[in-house]
């Protein structure tokens, strides 16, 4: 893993913008700081606008965990693509399949609620019910580390086996054969026909996009990680933006000077 | 002397003159344009993936690669998931060299240096 604005990094961001490229983003932790109360994630107006700017450039994909409902309500714009549920909205995936996954979560939900007894003590616990899966937080709890392994205790054995993808104090509960976000990405290269694409995100979910082993997706880390699959890192959050906004200068030169010539 | 072996050579040659004569002209050879663009169209793609692309020998994309890389038309850099492997990316000096050749080649194309490949 590299630090995105070393040399080698900075030379790729620059021959991103000389090809047609994707740029997706992750919204919890990428675009938006991570907070106590997954309600409260906002993303800043500054980062917003220079979002929409990059977005009259360039094809641009939000990829998250939320619903499609939930992101529409914390964008002031649309972008070109919007995926939720870690792949399931938003692009292909048949009615069938979409009511498949809805009826299994709710299947889940009735079988956490009969199991939940002891849980309800701990008001730092809370389920997120996001129709195609399941998120399981506990961030506000006061003892993170016994929450975690009373939640373990509380999905085992759940009917039908979810795919669990452990996140930033947050375990998603997801149907196995659903998409997820690496599939996503590829489905809208594909769509897109375009073999490069640029991905950044900060969390477990993510590393379905940072585990594809195709060389012309650059994914970046929002914090280094020794584990991670991602190619390059940020220090903190803070960073996106400078990400987003060097990319919207260097790709606005480029059009000024072809306008030009 | 075997015909088709001297038709051939013959063809090699002028090949090689128009290769000269577009070096000259537009800053690239045809075959270092050819390796521009692909890598141009996959930033941050190895030396292996791009000689596959290209349809070149790995070790003859090295020298290409050496050439381009003094005249900094690409970086070569470490691998970030891998310090072994290399990683490729056009630089804009690189980009601004298939512009200038893209306006160019158009016209170069149509005088006698094609003519006298065709002929062969």
């Amino acid at each position: 893993m590299k630090y995105l604005f070393s040399e080698p990094g900075k030379n790729l961001l620059e021959s991103l913008t000389f090809t047609k490229t994707l740029y997706a983003f992750d919204f919890d932790g990428t675009l938006s700081p991570i907070v106590k109360n997954p309600e409260d994630a906002t993303i800043s107006k500054s980062i917003l606008a220079s979002l929409a700017e990059l977005s009259d450039l360039v094809p641009v994909a939000i990829i998250s965990g939320r619903s499609i409902k939930d992101l529409k309500t914390r964008l002031g714009f649309e972008p070109s693509y919007l995926i939720g549920n870690h792949g399931l909205e938003g692009l292909g995936s048949t009615k069938a399949s979409i009511e498949a996954s809805r009826e299994i979560c709710e299947n889940w939900k009735s079988q956490l609620n009969a199991r939940w007894g002891s849980l309800k003590n701990d008001s730092g616990i809370f389920v997120e019910d996001k129709m195609y899966s399941l998120a399981l937080h506990y961030r506000k709890s006061r003892n993170k580390k016994q929450a975690r392994l009373n939640l373990f205790e509380k999905i085992e054995n759940l009917e039908p086996s979810p795919r669990i993808i452990l996140g930033k104090s947050v375990m998603n509960l997801i149907p196995v054969g659903a998409p997820h976000k690496g599939v996503a990405l590829l489905e809208l290269m594909m769509v897109l026909e375009l073999r490069s694409a640029f991905y950044i995100g900060d969390d477990d979910t993510d590393e379905d996009v940072f585990s594809l082993p195709d060389e012309g997706i650059i994914t970046v880390r929002v914090g280094s990680k020794k584990t991670s699959h991602a190619k390059f890192f940020v220090k903190r959050q803070s960073e996106v933006h400078r990400i987003i906004k060097e990319l919207t200068h260097r790709l606005q030169a480029l059009a000024k000077k072809k306008k030009i010539s | 002397m075997n015909e088709r072996v001297t038709k051939l050579v013959k063809m090699s040659l002028v090949f090689h003159n128009l290769n000269k004569v577009v070096e000259h002209e537009l800053g690239l050879s045809l075959v270092q344009y050819h390796l521009l663009v692909h890598l141009k169209s996959r930033p941050g793609i190895s030396p292996q993936s791009l000689a596959k692309i290209a349809g070149m020998h790995p070790s003859t994309l090295t020298q290409s690669m050496k050439r381009l890389g003094k005249r900094d038309f690409l970086f070569v850099g470490d691998d970030p998931k891998d310090s072994r492997k290399k990683m490729l990316t056009l630089t804009f000096a690189g980009n601004q060299a298939i512009d200038h050749f893209e306006a160019g080649i158009d016209s170069l194309l149509t005088n006698d240096q094609l003519d006298g490949l065709s002929s062969q």
